[in-house]
C-alpha cells in the first residue's frame, strides 16, 4: 500500500516534519485546567517537545522547556512563584515567555538573566481544557466547537496515554464497519466469556445474543450494527462517516444522510455528539487522548463549571497479563476494545504491509486529505480549521447522527426520550464508566462501582509486532 | 471493487489512494486497464502511466464522497 517514505510522511510530528508542521498550525490540548489545582507543574511531551505547564502563584499559565538553561534540571519540581516558575535548583526564575528574571547567585548588578530564555509557548484555557500552540505566530484562534463553549452543560475530561502513534487511531475513527466486529462480535466474545451474556450470537446476525438477565449495570451487551455500507464525505470541518444499516434505506438512514463528523485533523465528535474524543500527538509512538463531555445536567451536577472546576479523570489502558494473554475485564467495554486495537497494531504501524479493501474509503479518503493538507502548508498557506475571525468562531455546530434514536434540530441532535437524555454521557460501555459524573450517578441510583479493572503487565505495543 | 458497468473515462481510487482513469474493463470483469492521474500511495508508479489492476485494487469512484461497499457479505448473510 504505501511505501515506508509515505508512512512517514503521514506519522512523524518532530519538528521539521511535513506532519509535525501541519500539527504545528492547530492549538493542541495538554492538560486539564483543574490538574494544576493541587500539582501547579506537568510534564508535558508534545510533537516530540519536552515541555513543562505550569500555573503561577498569579493564575498565569506558562508552557516552557522542561529543563533549566542553567544545569537542565528538570523544572517539573519547579517552584511557582508570583511571576513565574522558579528551579529548585539554583532559583533561577522564569515567567510564562520563558524569560529569565532572577539568577540569585550571580552578581546583583549582573545582565546575564536578561540574555537567558527558554523555548516557551502560547496556552490558553477553554472548557476546561488547557491548549498550547507550537506554531508560528500569528496563532489562530482555538476552534469553539460547540461541547466546549456551549452554555447549561456539565463538563468533565478523562484522558489516557495510548502508546502508539496518533494516525492509527485516527484512521480508527475513519473506519464506521469496525463498530460492527469490534464493538460488535469481539464485545460479546468478550462478555461471554466473562460470564455476562450465554451466547455471542454469530457474525451473521442469524443466531441472536442471548442475554443473562442478570446483566450487570456497566456490562451491557452493545447492540451490533449490522453495515450494508460505509461511506466518507468531506465536509467544511472534516469527513463525515456514513453507515447503512441493514433495515435502512439511503433515503431514509440518519447515518447514511447526515452522517458522523471527524473534525480535522485530530478530533472524532463521539456518539452522542456531546463528547469529543481527541488524540494528541505526543511523539511519533505516543498519544495523549482525551475523552471530553459535556453531557446534559442531571439533578443536582454543576452547569457551567469555571474551567478550575471540570474534573480529570485517568482512563486504564488495556493490554496483557504477565503471561502475556489479553485481560478480558478490560475489554468489556468500547474504550478497551479501541486501545488494543490500536496499540496492536504497532507503535508506528507498518503501511506498507497492509492490505486495504473497499471498507477502507474512510481511511483512504483521511489520508489523501492529510497529504493535501500537508502540501498547503509546505505552500506557506493555512490548513482547513484555521479560524482567525472571532465573528466565525462564536461557536460552531456541527452535523452528526444518531442512527434514529435523536432528532436532529438544526445542526443539533437531542435524544428522544428522557431517559437517554439522563443516560447522556452515562455510557457504561466505554470510557463513561471511569467518568467521575457518572460514578456518582451511578452510586446515586444505587448501582455498584465498576467491576475491577486489572492491571496490564504490559502493553499490547510490547507483544504486538505491527 | 465491481468494475463491469463504469464508464472508461471516469477516475477511480486505487486502495494506495491513488487517482487511475478507467481506459478499459476486460470482457470477463476480472481486470481493467487504468492510467494514473495521480500517485499519491504507494504505486510505482507516474501520472499518465498506464497498469492493469484487479477489482480488489479499486476502493471507489472518486468524488466528494466515497462510497464503499454496495452490500457487505456480512449484511448479505
Amino acid at each position: 500500500m504505501l511505501t515506508k517514505e509515505q508512512n512517514d510522511r503521514l506519522t512523524l510530528v518532530g519538528p521539521g516534519t511535513p506532519m509535525g508542521e501541519l500539527m504545528r498550525r492547530y492549538w493542541q490540548p495538554i492538560a486539564g485546567m483543574s490538574e494544576l489545582n493541587d500539582n501547579p507543574t506537568k510534564a508535558v511531551r508534545l510533537l516530540c517537545e519536552d515541555l513543562i505547564l505550569f500555573k503561577n502563584e498569579s493564575g498565569t499559565l506558562g508552557l516552557v522547556d522542561a529543563s533549566c538553561a542553567h544545569r537542565r534540571v528538570n523544572l517539573l519540581w519547579g517552584i511557582p512563584e508570583k511571576n513565574g516558575l522558579r528551579c529548585p535548583y539554583h532559583g533561577w526564575l522564569y515567567d510564562e515567555t520563558g524569560q529569565c528574571l532572577e539568577m540569585p547567585a550571580e552578581p546583583a548588578d549582573s545582565t546575564f538573566p536578561s540574555r537567558v530564555q527558554l523555548k516557551a509557548y502560547p496556552v490558553q484555557e477553554l472548557g476546561g481544557l488547557v491548549w498550547a500552540y507550537l506554531g508560528p505566530q500569528p496563532a489562530p484562534l482555538i476552534p469553539h466547537y460547540y461541547p466546549f463553549v456551549e452554555e447549561g452543560r456539565v463538563r468533565s475530561i478523562g484522558w489516557t496515554h495510548v502508546t502508539c502513534n496518533w494516525l492509527q487511531i485516527m484512521e480508527n475513527s475513519l473506519d464506521p464497519i469496525h463498530a460492527e466486529y469490534l464493538h460488535g462480535y469481539f464485545s460479546k466474545y468478550v462478555l461471554q466469556r466473562l460470564g455476562v451474556i450465554k451466547h455471542r450470537g454469530d457474525i451473521y446476525g442469524h443466531r441472536p445474543v442471548e442475554e443473562d438477565p442478570d446483566v450487570t449495570y456497566w456490562r451491557k451487551a452493545g447492540r451490533t450494527m449490522r453495515h450494508t455500507s460505509a461511506s466518507t464525505s468531506r465536509f467544511e470541518h472534516g469527513v463525515l462517516k456514513h453507515r447503512l444499516l441493514v433495515g435502512e434505506t439511503e433515503e431514509n438512514s440518519i447515518g447514511w444522510n447526515i452522517g458522523h463528523p471527524i473534525l480535522f485533523p485530530n478530533l472524532e465528535s463521539g456518539t452522542g455528539g456531546h463528547d469529543f474524543q481527541i488524540r494528541v500527538p505526543m511523539d511519533d509512538e505516543n498519544t495523549y487522548y482525551i475523552y471530553y463531555y459535556a453531557h446534559e445536567p442531571r439533578q443536582g451536577e454543576p452547569m457551567d463549571q469555571a474551567g478550575e472546576d471540570v474534573p480529570v479523570y485517568h482512563v486504564p489502558i488495556a493490554g496483557v497479563d504477565a503471561t502475556g494473554q489479553p485481560i478480558w475485564e478490560q475489554l468489556d467495554n468500547n474504550s478497551g476494545q479501541d486501545h488494543f486495537a490500536w496499540t496492536s497494531q504497532g507503535p508506528r504501524t507498518r503501511r506498507w504491509l497492509e492490505k486495504l479493501g473497499q471498507s477502507d474509503v474512510g481511511i483512504i479518503l483521511f489520508r489523501r486529505m492529510l497529504m493535501e493538507q500537508m502540501q498547503i502548508v509546505e505552500d506557506g498557506g493555512d490548513p482547513m480549521n484555521t479560524f482567525r475571525d472571532p465573528a466565525t468562531n462564536e461557536i460552531i455546530w456541527l452535523p452528526y447522527d444518531r442512527q434514529g434514536d435523536e432528532d436532529v434540530e438544526g445542526m443539533r441532535s437531542i435524544p428522544k426520550e428522557p431517559e437517554a437524555r439522563e443516560q447522556q454521557a452515562m455510557n457504561a460501555g466505554s470510557s463513561g464508566k471511569f467518568n467521575t459524573f457518572n460514578l456518582a450517578h451511578a452510586a446515586k441510583l444505587g448501582n455498584p462501582l465498576p467491576p475491577a479493572f486489572p492491571d496490564s503487565a504490559k502493553t499490547a505495543v510490547e507483544v504486538s509486532p505491527g | 471493487m465491481k468494475l463491469e458497468g463504469i464508464a472508461p473515462g471516469t477516475n477511480l481510487v486505487t486502495t494506495s489512494g491513488d487517482v487511475v482513469e478507467l481506459l478499459e474493463v476486460a470482457a470477463n470483469g476480472e481486470s481493467a486497464k487504468v492510467r494514473y492521474v495521480e500517485v499519491l500511495g504507494g504505486a510505482a508508479a507516474t501520472a499518465g502511466s498506464e497498469e492493469t489492476l484487479y477489482p480488489e485494487d479499486i476502493a471507489t469512484v472518486d468524488d466528494n464522497r466515497f462510497v464503499g461497499p454496495g452490500q457487505t457479505a456480512s449484511s448479505a448473510g
